[in-house]
């Protein structure tokens, strides 16, 4: 056993937070802090351009080859880069979708032609990007995708409606899983289609969630276009490319949203303590397990992150997310506890703070990305061998 | 960053396992629980022979000075198999708080012998013990194996009340054998009255027995997390096993969701503990400033999942959980005297939250 981080590892951290510091002590210096879930609007031309100037500085995609804008660095590395990221408290990314899911899926099983044609564009952050998966009548289920895909000629005409699309109006290209054979069934006969979104085929409307803001839209596709070079795989096969998108998601940035939950925790604890809620022993162990939670879930993502290191993903790492997401969730329970009747005020044109926009956003955190009822069948299922579910699909 | 054990670990591993194999499954624990001293004194004596006393000792004392690592790897599989035995009070309680004082004397003396398991000993907390400096007069209750130890390393006051760490022969004193909730574990009150105690016998006193008592019981505890950590590994494996062939209404009970889900939060909270307890371990051995507050957490994550385990394990089981003939039980209470060994989760607690500086207004 070996915790360390090596010495060159080490370095590169050093190397890192250098850089970050300059940038974010110099010419970045308002977007310490800024945007993020929840909030995801804020200050987004200045974020923008930060994330262009990442990409030209060559700090965007470091692992992907150079070829396509990166760098070649280690798993190992890349997780660095984002823990001393969250750790600086630089901005909330925008173009993650397609660094951290689109990119890798196109690396794994795109054409050659399509990995020329956006891979360069994400990691100079040209083009952003959103995921097409969810719909109003398949959501766990997801293999009940209705949106279809018809080919006409040289293109693709899509026709359907998405939902939970974060980042749509924002982003200038949707990862579409659409049913392109018309009478098929659950995860037979859908394509997984790369659609622009700035044309008359498309509409996108916000959804207004709980804190009132929108980081979230339905998307709907009436006739879209798209080049019939841009299905992901063979036509019909798009399940199974969307499935190895979703083991994408079990990311490198894991550890860098942990920074972000360690800085929540010190802002809670500091709220206890200003307000004389440390006088409360429940509050102070409430508090001390919320932090014992935490390191258990740095050291298990570690434990992951090595797994994969060695080229296999360990029975564990589905446990992950089932685990950060009650765990966030009951963090902003424990906030509102301390922040008291203060906490049931908020400002003009409702104006939350930042700690009310944690206790509202998280009970997202249980719902999307595999709701935890979702992942408790999947932990059965696939890393203690439980029967399936009858009605989930076999993929 | 590598998370495997080294190759020495997975071999003392290994034969350990081979060794364990013929001595598991319920009728071997239930017959070791009807000796008196709560465990098979001939299984304690192979154990020795094994060499596997010997972890936590320094290579100048007959020791592998393995360290944690391998203590903690030997806890987890003693905890899945539900070893009853006095190896955690004996080789992890007593032997790294002797070896890790600076009492030389007493260390050549004992280690040698303790390594080999030729005597056994074990630790007692703070009791009511005061010391003036000749002799000792105290009472001390919830001492493992006491009445089977030959020697005991107990806690007392000297008469500025400061702490004392005293290595004694258990045979001095008026013993008593306190029968257990969990009986693999059996503890004895001792009580001694103006019992001759000259400064030979004295391990540590004042500042240098509380770092050193401080040091080795953040240690203790995370060998602890790992046997926590075998029991709810256990647990969860018996409640995977038993819902893949138990059939109710016609399926095999781990189709139900209601059975499969409250296992993926077994293995959920497991899997979170061992992630603390093989990073405390690291710490433990490394001897890295945050020991502390690690060892607190896998003492409190381990202790909770263990007993969640071995609840919900019962609970997945139903009516024959709840059998003595059925192991479940066994895990259940092992699993919870564990919770009050090393403190109670109350005590992690306020300790760990002390380290973070959450002090009360």
């Amino acid at each position: 056993m070996d915790l360390n981080f090596s010495a060159d590892e080490n370095a590169f951290r050093f190397e890192v937070r250098r850089f970050l510091e300059e940038q974010l002590n110099g010419p970045f210096a308002g977007l310490r802090g800024r945007g993020g879930p929840g909030d995801e609007e804020e200050l987004f031309d200045e974020r923008l351009e930060w994330e262009r100037f990442l990409g030209a500085s060559g700090w965007n995609c470091l692992s992907w080859s150079p070829e396509f804008g990166g760098r070649a660095l280690s798993l190992m590395q890349e997780v660095i880069f984002f823990e001393e990221y969250a750790r600086a408290q630089a901005p909330g990314r925008l173009g993650h979708i397609g660094e951290g899911l689109l990119g890798p899926t196109l690396i794994a099983m795109g054409s050659e032609d399509q990995r020329q044609r956006f891979l360069p564009k994400i990691s100079s952050v040209q083009e952003l990007w959103c995921q097409g998966y969810s719909e109003p009548g398949a959501g766990s289920d997801l293999a009940g995708v209705r949106t279809r895909a018809e080919r006409q000629g040289d293109e693709w005409v899509i026709t359907g409606q998405k939902v939970w699309t974060s980042l749509a109006h924002r982003s200038d290209w949707c990862f579409v899983l659409a049913r392109s054979e018309p009478g098929s069934t659950r995860h037979q006969g859908l394509s997984y289609l790369l659609v622009p979104l700035d044309q008359p085929g498309v509409e996108i409307r916000p959804i207004v969630q709980p804190t009132g803001e929108g980081d979230f839209n339905e998307v709907f596709f009436d006739g879209a276009r798209t080049d019939a070079r841009w299905v992901v795989g063979e036509p019909g096969d798009g399940w199974r490319v969307a499935m190895a998108t979703l083991a994408f998601e079990r990311g490198t940035s894991t550890l860098a949203q942990q920074l972000n939950f360690t800085n929540e925790w010190l802002q809670i604890a500091a709220v206890a303590r200003e307000r004389g809620m440390l006088k409360h022993q429940q509050i102070r162990h409430r508090l001390t397990q919320s932090r014992m939670e935490l390191l258990a879930m740095r050291w298990s993502t570690l434990r992951m992150l090595s797994g994969m290191l060695e080229g296999q993903l360990s029975p564990e790492a589905y446990t992950l997310k089932l685990y950060w997401a009650s765990w966030h969730r009951r963090l902003g329970e424990l906030a509102m506890e301390v922040l008291g009747s203060a906490g049931d005020l908020v400002g003009e044109g409702y104006d939350l703070s930042s700690l009310q926009r944690l206790f509202l956003f998280s009970r997202a955190d249980t719902i999307y990305a595999g709701s935890n009822q979702i992942q408790r069948s999947v932990i059965a299922e696939r890393a203690l061998g439980l029967p399936k579910d009858p009605w989930r699909d076999r993929s | 960053m590598d998370f495997r054990h080294h190759t020495d670990v997975d071999e003392l591993c290994a034969m350990t396992a081979r060794w364990l194999e013929p001595l598991g499954g319920i009728e071997a624990q239930l017959a070791a629980q009807q000796h008196r001293a709560g465990y098979d004194p001939k299984a304690w004596n192979q154990l020795c022979e094994l060499g596997l006393c010997s972890v936590m000792v320094d290579e100048s004392f007959g020791g592998t000075q393995m360290g944690m690592e391998a203590m903690s790897a030997l806890c987890a599989l003693f905890g899945q198999h539900l070893l009853a035995s006095p190896f955690f009070a004996h080789a992890m309680l007593a032997c790294d708080l002797l070896n890790q004082s600076d009492a030389e004397p007493l260390k050549t003396q004992h280690l040698p012998l303790w390594t080999m398991g030729e005597s056994l000993a074990t630790v007692a907390g703070l009791g009511t013990g005061i010391w003036d400096g000749d002799a000792l007069s105290g009472a001390w209750s919830d001492v493992p194996h006491g009445a089977q130890a030959d020697w005991v390393i107990l806690q007392a006051k000297d008469r500025n009340q400061n702490l004392v760490l005293a290595l004694l022969p258990c045979d001095r004193f008026e013993r008593s054998q306190q029968d257990t909730l969990d009986q693999s574990r059996k503890k004895a009150s001792l009580s001694a009255q103006g019992l001759a105690l000259d400064s030979s016998s004295i391990i540590a006193t004042g500042e240098a027995a509380n770092r050193l008592l401080s040091f080795t019981q953040d240690r203790a505890m995370v060998a602890l997390a790992h046997e926590q950590v075998g029991i709810a590994q256990a647990c969860v494996e018996a409640s995977v096993e038993y819902a893949k062939t138990r059939r109710q209404f016609g399926e095999v009970i781990g189709k139900f969701q209601a059975i499969k889900h409250l296992i993926a939060d077994m293995f959920t909270r497991l899997e979170a503990a061992r992630s603390v307890a093989l990073y405390a371990a690291w710490c433990a051995d490394h001897q890295t400033d945050e020991l502390p507050f690690v060892a607190r957490s896998a003492a409190q994550l381990a202790g909770d999942a263990s007993f969640e385990c071995a609840g919900q394990n019962i609970q997945v089981h139903g009516g024959i959980g709840f059998t003595w003939e059925h192991p479940a039980h066994l895990f259940f209470k092992r699993a919870q005297a564990n919770r009050h060994l090393l403190g109670s989760s109350l005590e992690h607690l306020d300790h760990a939250s002390h380290l973070l500086g959450l002090e009360g207004g």
